[in-house]
């Protein structure tokens, strides 16, 4: 606030604006959810219990406890007892505000959040900016020490009950925080101790934690020098079980475990949507393995990622955790409507907005009234759940998987919840409807235009949980490496990008392959061409006219012409050719996905660089199917790095299903639908070099996320980098189902 | 196998060979180095190889079962062994723990290779239920692994009286309990061959498939090490690479940076066997009728190594502590990052882990004052709780020099005492300090007589730390305030996320020579590499490994001589380059636009590539450093004469570069 009283022209916001309308296949905080919470936030008073999941494709909405929704008055009080203990530091309820960083708010909102922790003695998380002076003043927070220190010092750490190490969170599991440069203006340099208009990009990984015992050592560290207890915060990723137990083992106090869709300030799009399972499916494994190693007693579990209600709370608390984390909900009940402008810097309510002279800023006490009034209602209604429940207090609830019901959870997902529940009607794995929603058309547009990492704000909107699924593909995730094996810097550090296709005589420094689209113009093909040279990757023209000799080196097409990098022959042409020997060039098979795509050009194995399977062409199932069994065919055969896999989805929409592909077990991608969605005539060419340089750049993102710095090696058929949330997928993409261990 | 198992964990290692006549190693040093590092495992695995190059004559194998089922395990064995024509001709129980009996099986008739027909054995005893695994076999080796404290398992075994030529050793800590199986115990071997790992491979998916579903080994136990052991078996017994080839390829090397071609072939045809991640590798072979240890780091130094020799042997560690334990004298130097060490006892050092030319300059055996003073506090058998209580007491009865001596590995020295916020205090230690020294630091001085490890004055604020030896990677992150002076080298990311604000600047003063990453997301301060010795011995030398200031928005770097531009931030590779003007040669732009279409390129909008200039030091950047450098030439005891003559020299200043400026570096096609 004191910064605040420095700034110029500061426009106070002290109403509420419009709630945007959106519902909930658009934006997981729908109008109705942000609503409620708003009622919540103006009376203070609960609304409803038992409330009915309505999002199909959440795991925690098809989760309940077996009873109808009660419709409360908003005068009942409860009797069960909410106290709970983190790390022998006592809170009158399970609830731990999230650590949002000042810089991500604009001030105001952390001095809120504090003073609410106090005042209501539950304890609030700092976020990675540093303390500010306001904050300072209260008792009741925990000090994250993340990966670049922002603001901290011995006397920063001595102030708060406690310290959270940040290794990740949910909303970009591998990647440092990310302030952007317009947002670090002179107040929020001085806390940081950073230049002034320069983007804010904290390391990867924390440099001096890249193993486990890196991790005790660090804890040993900080307890040495302040006595406080210490936790560790991590995104729930694939290994989040072991990682919990390894936390555990190393004398840590607690950890938060924040789940995939959770909020942030500003992250890449890609690592948002692709990387991180649901906090649900880390919870019960957690809680399980913690558990059978004996290290669950005296150990405080806090999960994080979408608590929009306090039945959702009451579900993650019975799956396994202690306490959870509220973010974004407290943000909603301050006037926050996901305008989801936080990383420019504009936010309407004034809540994320850029620290500067002129700024828009959230009145103190419309905010603090606001968030008090919300997390007393929904300590009401958490307390008339346990009521309803028989429940005497919140700690009662713990690991109770027995008092759930599940909807449409079986299998793996059934072992991992211990909970089960069978469908009345299946949910289709695929949905039909565009791929090219608002979201990934600004994101293509985006990319076109930066040639850069796309980022925004706020949780995933990605599928399936928000976004229906539309292809096999939206039910995979990512890894993202935490504490036993580090993420890998790819601002800074050197991730390996290159291929060598076709026994290296073709080698790319990405793998990206342009296919043109079918309204290209000639010009267009030949800017196409210099593009793919220039940026030393290649082109395929199979069915095009090539319009001139030029840059053949990198051009792959079905006539040989001396000097073309790939000659691309369909099974038809293979029937009608005697011998293929006489070429000297690398010949690929463009084949429509099949079952066994190895099968039908058997004989002429020896004699090819690889195949391309390309759903232009209609198959018999999905790519990715084809895919994954294109990779195991050949490994079987011991072949698979004589024979190159390449894939044309034209449903690819980001770098994220490019670097899933390649998990599956592609060499490359062909990309088409994207340049054909961003590249207009105008600017062809430059667009097209930001796409690419986009592109790549994102995938090197997502490869250091998941603590690989060579793809070639290391990437293509590494389908353990994967999870998928439904155990059909399993089985069709031989991918584990996140949670399963 | 399609869906794999992979269980992380973690460890401290160690390897020692004999070098020439020197007698055999005993057990009981091996126990007491890797004894030193007892904090890097939980008691819950341990484990040594020994390899003896003259053998036991007969070929042996390992093998644990649990007890109930020994007998089908005993028959499954000698079924499988009669089928090639070997038969078990003596049985000897090394160790009956818990419900696991460890037994050594003697055979005759073993032709050739048994690789595949152990796997097929181990396959059975893992669908059955994993009542059992052959852990070991050969001629020349012997493995010892179990549950415990690397003491315990020793015991139980009988280690500390064994004899062999070369020894690794492991102490685990794994994030779940194995139970009473010591199956996930370091080390793994196969065929005359062990391996101990540290770190955790992103890589196993593929390497693990590979083995699985190409090569039918199957039923492994999801163990990094256990994937490592199989590779480099099969790529230097089965196919036959040369060592330091399979070593190369195991080390996987940045594609970008090589041009050779026989290497890109080599790296692309063994894909499946490149690792990824953070690793540091010990392995022990004996092959060809020659012992080897060899001893490997990951090309973005994500894990710890040293390296030693004393003469008499050579050592590999997880941590410095360990050599010293039982030589205390020993030269030591680190792996370069992507660099192996291999040593072979019939020939001597194959590879010694850096360039020998930078090993002689910069890597000397160093002696360091010993203080036998009565007063000092004696760190020896003391853990660090109880050093750092006992400087705090000193300080707070008024002492202002505490020495602390007899130190060896003992970490977080210092970390108590900023709470205190104190002032005009000196704290001296003589020996070895472990990892996280001075963390936190705001104003006291530390002095090392010796080297020092990782982490070296994290997040300090004011106060100094001068090191007479070397320091080790993450040296200075977030240094905030106050100065660091090394005498010797440091090594990976030194510097990195270096700050200043307000009155404070600090400085950090290398007098040997850095790895990579040097100064990454510096964002103020100031970072000199001086290369002394190297100019003392009138020695043209890289001071610096690749990428330096990477991500750079603050700050200064200053390395004596010439750093090449491709060393400095993230830097196109040669083939970028060459591919960039090939195209625009095809297109008809004209050569001068060449660096123009590069920014265009591969320039990143988020974090702009460093500047870099090659020149004589300004004025007032000599009355700022001039001082700075009097203060270390006094506190490390070298002439000032010297720091005069070195100001004169010219120096690569490397800054921060500006988002839209290009860069320079390309003048035309080359």
């Amino acid at each position: 606030m004191h910064y605040v009283e420095r700034l110029d022209n500061v426009r106070i916001i002290n109403s509420f604006l419009k709630i945007l309308n959106k519902d909930y296949t658009r934006d997981f905080w729908s109008s109705s959810v942000v609503e409620e919470i708003r009622q919540m936030a103006v009376s203070g008073r609960p609304i409803r219990i038992f409330r009915r999941g309505v999002r199909a494709y959440r795991i925690l909405d098809r989760l309940s406890f077996g009873k109808d929704e009660v419709v409360l008055h908003g005068d009942e009080t409860y009797s069960s007892d909410l106290t709970t203990s983190i790390s022998g530091i006592e809170l009158a309820a399970p609830i731990y505000i999230g650590d949002m960083s000042f810089g991500s708010l604009s001030g105001v909102p952390n001095v809120v959040v504090a003073e609410v922790a106090d005042e209501l003695n539950l304890v609030a998380g700092t976020g990675e900016g540093g303390l500010h002076p306001d904050v300072a003043k209260h008792r009741r927070i925990f000090v994250q020490w993340a990966s670049a220190r922002f603001g901290v010092d011995i006397d920063v750490l001595m102030r708060g009950l406690g310290i959270v190490i940040k290794i990740g969170q949910g909303a970009k599991p591998g990647i440092g925080g990310h302030l952007p440069g317009n947002k670090v203006t002179g107040p929020i340099s001085m806390v940081r101790r950073i230049p002034i208009g320069v983007d804010a990009l904290s390391p990867a990984p924390h440099h001096d934690i890249y193993s486990i015992e890196d991790l005790k050592q660090r804890i040993d560290a900080l307890k040495e020098a302040t006595g406080k207890p210490v936790l560790v915060k991590i995104a729930a990723t694939n290994y989040a079980p072991y990682i919990v137990v390894g936390i555990a083992r190393m004398g840590a106090d607690g950890v938060i475990i924040d789940g995939h869709g959770a909020g942030t300030g500003a992250a890449p799009q890609v690592v948002k949507d692709n990387v991180g399972i649901p906090i649900e499916l880390a919870i019960a494994s957690v809680d399980k393995m913690l558990r059978r190693e004996g290290l669950r007693d005296g150990f405080t579990v806090i999960a994080s990622g979408r608590v929009s209600s306090a039945d959702d709370a009451a579900k993650i608390i019975a799956l396994g955790a202690d306490a959870v984390a509220l973010g974004t909900s407290v943000l909603n009940s301050m006037g926050c409507i996901m305008a989801r402008t936080c990383h420019t810097g504009n936010c309407p309510a004034g809540i994320t907005s850029r620290l500067a002279d002129g700024s828009v800023v959230v009145d103190h006490d419309l905010a603090k009234r606001a968030v008090i009034n919300y997390l007393k209602a929904f300590q009401a209604e958490l307390g008339l759940i346990l009521d309803n429940l028989g429940l005497g207090n919140v700690r009662e609830l713990v690991g109770r998987r027995d008092l759930l019901k599940g909807y449409c959870i079986t299998s793996e997902l059934a072992k991992i919840l211990d909970v089960a529940g069978d469908c009345t009607s299946e949910l289709p794995l695929k949905n039909n409807g565009s791929v090219w929603t608002p979201d990934y058309s600004i994101y293509a547009s985006q990319l076109a235009k930066k040639g850069d990492v796309v980022i925004s704000s706020m949780g995933s909107t990605g599928p399936p949980e928000v976004e229906p699924p539309k292809r096999l593909i939206d039910w995979l995730r990512l890894d993202g490496a935490q504490v036993t094996k580090p993420s890998i810097d790819p601002y800074r550090e050197d991730i390996d990008m290159s291929v060598y296709l076709a026994g290296g005589r073709l080698q790319m420094s990405a793998p990206l392959i342009i296919r043109p689209l079918t309204n290209w113009s000639p010009e267009q093909i030949e800017r196409a061409k210099f593009v793919a040279h220039l940026m030393d990757i290649a082109i395929d023209l199979y069915g095009f006219s090539n319009p001139s000799g030029k840059h053949s080196s990198r051009t792959m097409w079905d006539r040989w012409i001396r000097g073309i990098g790939a000659l691309v022959l369909s099974l038809s042409d293979l029937s009608s050719m005697k011998t293929i020997y006489e070429y000297d060039s690398p010949i690929y098979i463009r084949l429509p996905p099949l079952l066994d795509p190895i099968k039908p050009i058997e004989p002429y194995l020896s004699q090819i660089s690889g195949i391309i399977i390309d759903d232009a062409l209609s198959g018999e199932v999905d790519p990715e199917v084809s895919v994954v069994n294109a990779d195991l065919e050949l490994r079987r055969r011991g072949i698979r790095y004589s024979v190159d896999v390449i894939i044309h989805m034209t449903s690819l929409r980001s770098s994220g299903d490019a670097v899933k592909l390649a998990a599956l077990g592609a060499d490359a991608v062909e990309v088409s639908s994207i340049i054909g969605k961003a590249v207009t005539v105008d600017g062809f060419e430059d667009k097209l070099i930001n796409i690419i340089n986009g592109l790549r750049r994102e995938m090197a993102q997502l490869l250091g996320a998941a603590g690989v710095y060579t793809y070639y090696s290391t990437i293509i058929g590494n389908r353990e980098l994967l999870r998928t949330l439904d155990p059909r997928v399993k089985e069709l993409l031989k991918v584990k189902v996140a949670g399963e261990w | 196998m399609v869906i794999i198992n992979h269980y992380p964990s973690s460890c401290g290692i160690l390897g020692i060979i004999r070098a020439g006549n020197a007698p055999s190693i005993r057990g009981s040093d091996v126990v007491e180095a890797i004894s030193t590092v007892k904090y890097r495992g939980v008691g819950l695995g341990a484990g040594y190889a020994a390899v003896r190059i003259n053998g036991h004559g007969k070929y042996r194998v390992g093998l644990f079962a649990v007890n109930e089922y020994y007998n089908d395990v005993e028959n499954l064995i000698t079924e499988h062994l009669g089928i090639s024509g070997a038969k078990v001709t003596n049985i000897r129980v090394k160790g009956k723990v818990g419900k696991v009996i460890d037994a050594e099986y003697e055979l005759e008739g073993v032709d050739g290779n048994v690789d595949d027909l152990i796997n097929i054995i181990n396959d059975r005893l893992w669908e059955l239920g994993g009542i059992g695994r052959v852990y070991y076999w050969g001629r020349h080796i012997t493995v010892f692994k179990g549950i415990g404290h690397p003491d315990e398992v020793a015991k139980v075994y009988g280690v500390n009286n064994y004899e062999a030529d070369a020894w690794i050793a492991h102490t685990r800590f794994p994030t779940n309990s194995p139970g009473h199986l010591p199956y996930w115990s370091h080390p793994f071997a196969l065929n005359d061959t062990a391996i101990v790992h540290n770190g955790e491979l992103s890589s196993y998916g593929v390497n693990a498939v590979h083995l699985g579903t190409t090569m039918g080994v199957r039923g492994l136990v999801g163990t990094d090490s256990e994937a490592v052991a199989y590779i480099f078996n099969y790529l230097v017994k089965v196919i036959g690479l040369d060592i330091e080839t399979a070593v190369k390829v195991l080390v996987n090397p940045s594609l970008r940076g090589i041009t050779d071609p026989w290497l890109i072939r080599l790296l692309n045809e063994y894909r499946w066997a490149r690792l990824d991640g953070p690793f540091t590798i010990i392995m022990l072979m004996h092959h060809a009728d020659d012992v080897y240890l060899i001893a490997l780091a990951d090309r973005f130094k994500l894990r710890p190594v040293v390296v030693g020799y004393d003469g008499q042997y050579y050592y590999a560690a997880s941590e410095e502590a360990e050599i010293r334990a039982i030589s205390p004298n020993a030269r030591v130097w680190t792996l370069a990052p992507g660099g192996y060490l291999i040593v072979s006892l019939k020939r001597g050092v194959v590879s010694w882990g850096r360039p020998k030319e930078q090993l002689d300059v910069f890597f000397p055996t160093r002696s360091f004052p010993r203080q036998s003073d009565g007063d000092a506090i004696n760190a020896k058998g003391l853990d660090y709780r109880e050093i750092n209580e006992e400087i705090l007491r000193r300080i707070m009865n008024g002492s202002r020099l505490v020495k602390v001596i007899n130190v060896n590995g003992q970490r977080f020295i210092g970390v108590n005492l900023p709470r205190y916020k104190l002032k005009d205090v000196r704290v001296e230690i003589y020996g070895t300090p472990g990892n996280a020294l001075a963390n936190l630091n705001n104003g006291v001085e530390f002095v090392v007589y010796g080297n020092a490890q990782d982490d070296v004055a994290d997040t300090m604020h004011d106060g100094k730390v001068i090191i007479h030896g070397d320091a080790r990677d993450v040296l200075g992150q977030t240094l905030q305030g106050g100065k660091i002076f090394v005498r010797g080298n440091a090594g990976n990311r030194v510097g990195v996320q270096m700050r200043e604000y307000s009155s404070k600047r600090p400085y950090l003063i290398i007098g040997g020579r850095v790895d990579d990453y040097l100064g990454e997301y510096m964002a103020g301060g100031v970072i000199m590499v001086l290369g002394i010795d190297a100019y003392r011995a009138g020695k043209e030398a890289e001071l610096t490994g690749n990428y330096v200031g990477s991500g750079m928005v603050g700050g200064r770097i200053y390395v004596r001589g010439k750093v090449d531009y491709s060393k400095v931030g993230l830097a196109p590779s040669k083939h970028e380059i060459r591919v960039l003007t090939e195209a625009l040669r095809e297109e008809g732009y004209p050569e001068d636009t060449l660096n123009e279409w590069l920014n265009r390129v591969l320039q990143v909008s988020h974090v702009p590539r460093p500047m870099a200039d090659y020149r004589e030091l300004t004025e007032d950047e000599v009355r700022e450093l001039k001082p700075v450098l009097m203060d270390y030439a006094r506190e490390l005891k070298i002439d000032e004469n010297l720091i005069d003559d070195l100001i004169g020299e010219k120096y690569t200043i490397i800054k921060p570069g500006i988002k839209g400026i290009l860069t320079q570096g390309y003048k035309g096609f080359e």
